[in-house]
């Protein structure tokens, strides 16, 4: 057995709060009162992701976007001014959506409403009222679909709840946005999309994506070894950086890694997900850890972008109800200009789609043994700061002391 | 069927049939319901080929392949799309993982 005074050092180069080292409750994780606290104290004030500008390249180009716990539906529409913008998806007739039910993405010249055909301009702006002369007694100028407050970093499109965040998006980045700035995102191709319905709360879902703890038996069957060395056996991170509310965590690599055969293809053609050779991009390792293999980047409340040397990806938590989560995540890799390259992507695709079939396996269980109320606290360790410092963030929300008030 | 591929590559006829499929979600279905004796048959006869077949399509526009170029691509990629499965979870599905008919593959 490891004496304490040798267990491996977390690098924490930033200021860390005082939260404590006592286990965490239970009950923020499986009480709807809780739940709708975090409703209005944490969504309603947070930026929350929405998408990338990618997606939406020309005018006329819209997304629409369920967003359950803020009971609110955005369509984010490029205009004609090549300007991003969000409304919200109301008609201001009698409040029917003007999108077409299920859809996601589209293109179009503006937008009719498919109950009495009230049509809106790409910038939200009421433009046609059939039958306009039966409504003497209404003002129709300056009418619109009710603006959301929206702004883009790196590409990626956040909307805010709030007509006037207390923060602009840069500022509540704060370090995080810093470390991360000079990634080159805008130059990944988008090359997979995943999707499940889950029956755990929304936190318990993030935790198991920030600590890497759990990957000698989580990923037994695909990755056991990509982060536990004989060096690093339970895979404790090099280092750690808390930017309130968010922080990021740095997983270590094995360097003994041996590839599988497919790994090694992918490697000698591009890059995989799997450990290899590292490719120098800015934005990467900002400890500048020995042994480093990607940085989770936890974005508070609920999305997160994972860096690496030639890929990165994204996870969406979706609260749908304290005991429901809708995820999402989406790979991104440097456009492959040959079949080599193409044939390296398909690797990290599977690798981590696999990986995910793992990781989502705890979580049902897990949520179930907490609603049981057997157990009133959990017990976090050293190596998993992140569990701990999400808990806290959003605790302080709750409270009303977060960084939005 | 025959000359589906290009002529160096005629001895992975066999596998097109099943396995030339151009989404990641249609090739992740037919290796999560195919017997797991067919993800090792396309695992063995590929291993040995995907050099060989990087160094071919690398003279081509991969945005714009012939047909039968697209075909033997295909085949590379639902190459990876097995490899997990032969190599490390020895199952079509993962051993243990989330449900799969739950898990939606967009692309």
């Amino acid at each position: 057995m490891t004496a304490p005074e040798d267990r491996l050092i977390i690098k924490l180069p930033t200021e860390v709060p005082d939260m404590g080292t006592d286990p965490l409750p239970i009950e923020p994780y499986i009480s709807a009162d809780f739940f709708e606290k975090e409703r209005t104290q944490v969504f309603a004030k947070a930026w929350l992701n929405v998408g990338r500008v990618d997606e939406i390249p020309n005018v006329g180009d819209y997304l629409v976007k369920r967003i359950e716990v803020l009971n609110a539906t955005i369509l984010v529409v490029r205009g004609k001014d090549n300007e991003i913008r969000a409304f919200h998806n109301i008609c201001v007739h009698r409040g029917m959506q003007v999108t077409a039910a299920g859809c996601e993405k589209g293109n179009a010249q503006g937008f009719m409403c498919g109950f009495h055909a009230w049509v809106y301009d790409l910038e939200g702006k009421l433009t046609h009222v059939p039958g306009k002369e039966y409504f003497p007694d209404t003002d129709f100028d300056g009418l619109q679909m009710p603006p959301v407050t929206l702004e883009i970093w790196k590409g990626f499109i956040f909307i805010n709840d709030q007509e006037k965040p207390k923060k602009g998006l840069v500022e509540y980045l704060g370090g995080l946005g810093d470390d991360l700035r000079g990634y080159p995102f805008e130059t990944f191709n988008h090359i997979a999309r995943y999707r499940a319905n889950v029956n755990v709360n929304w936190k318990t879902f993030i935790d198991a994506f920030h600590e890497a703890y759990h990957v000698a038996e989580v990923h037994k069957n695909t990755i056991p070894d990509g982060c536990n060395s004989p060096d690093n056996p339970n895979a404790v991170p090099s280092s750690a950086r808390i930017y309130p509310p968010h922080h990021a965590v740095s997983v270590p690599l094995n360097s003994a890694y041996v590839p599988t055969p497919a790994a090694a293809l992918a490697w000698k053609f591009g890059a995989s997900f799997a450990p290899g050779d590292m490719v120098d991009l800015e934005g990467l390792n900002p400890s500048g850890d020995d042994n480093w293999w990607f940085d989770i980047n936890t974005l508070f409340p609920n999305f997160f972008i994972d860096v690496g040397p030639g890929w990165y990806f994204t996870y969406h938590f979706w609260p749908v109800s304290v005991d429901e989560t809708h995820w999402e995540m989406n790979i991104y890799q440097l456009e492959a200009k040959t079949a080599a390259e193409k044939i390296a992507q398909e690797h990290t695709k599977v690798l981590l789609r696999d990986i995910l079939y793992e990781d989502l396996s705890t979580m049902e269980q897990t949520h179930q043994s907490m609603k049981s109320r057997k157990l009133d606290s959990m017990i976090v360790g050293e190596m998993e700061i992140a569990v701990r410092h999400q808990l806290y963030e959003v605790m302080q929300w709750v409270d009303g002391k977060g960084c939005m008030e | 069927m025959s000359g589906q591929l290009p002529g160096g590559f005629a001895e992975l006829e066999a596998f097109v049939e099943q396995w030339d499929l151009i989404t990641e979600r249609e090739r992740h279905t037919t290796r999560l319901t195919a017997p797991i004796e067919q993800s090792n048959a396309l695992y063995d006869a590929l291993l040995p080929q995907i050099e060989p077949i990087a160094e071919y399509l690398a003279d081509f526009d991969i945005n714009a392949l012939p047909a039968p170029e697209q075909s033997l691509l295909n085949l590379a990629l639902s190459f990876m799309e097995v490899s997990l499965t032969v190599e490390c979870l020895k199952s079509p599905t993962v051993p243990g993982g989330f449900a799969f008919e739950r898990f939606e593959v967009l692309f």
